[in-house]
């Protein structure tokens, strides 16, 4: 039982054939299209909410 | 799609200089894409997919219950010392996930982004 608690804790390792199946279905395209753009976005936000209250920031 | 469209995708992050690293993978923490090391990539995905069902709950029953839509988790951030953890959830089927881990620091050269 405790072997049957474990393999639900870990995930599965997936193999090629399975991992080019997500790969090329239409839901994931779509996915990746999608939280890559939303992530870029994110990452080009240039204001930095911490900046201003760190140690070596210059409070004026 | 093929691997290397994958890889296309995805290059805008990797290559971005405040990225540490990128990982790709579904609802039950099974890589499907990683840029990171092997056993930081396994540790990531492990407790970044209960975070990130978590929250997606959470968000949901703290909705208001006859709400006339339903509310939805649409992006995550985490910010520490060290990192900056970000993901963006599948919000249409709920099995995927992008999270871009970077640095934090963003040293400007003028300081005319400070506030």
């Amino acid at each position: 039982e405790l072997d049957k608690q474990k393999k639900v804790q870990l995930a599965k390792d997936l193999n090629d054939k399975e991992r080019d199946k997500i790969i090329h279905s239409v839901e994931f395209t779509k996915f990746i299209d999608y939280s890559t753009k939303v992530a870029l976005r994110a990452l080009n936000e240039t204001y930095d909410i911490i900046t201003n209250y760190s140690e070596s920031a210059d409070l004026d | 799609m093929a691997s290397l469209e994958l890889e296309e995708i995805l290059k805008p992050l990797i290559a971005n200089p405040h990225v540490l690293g990128v990982l790709v993978a579904n609802k039950e923490g099974s890589v499907i894409k990683t840029t990171l090391d092997a056993v930081i990539t396994k540790l990531y995905a492990d407790k970044l997919t209960k975070y990130l069902e978590m929250t997606q709950k959470m968000i949901q029953e703290i909705d208001e219950p006859d709400a006339p839509q339903k509310n939805e988790l649409t992006f995550l951030r985490i910010r520490s010392k060290k990192h900056e953890i970000m993901i963006s959830p599948d919000v249409t089927e709920h099995k995927y996930m992008l999270m871009v881990l970077q640095n934090p620091e963003r040293k400007t050269e003028s300081g005319k982004d400070r506030i």
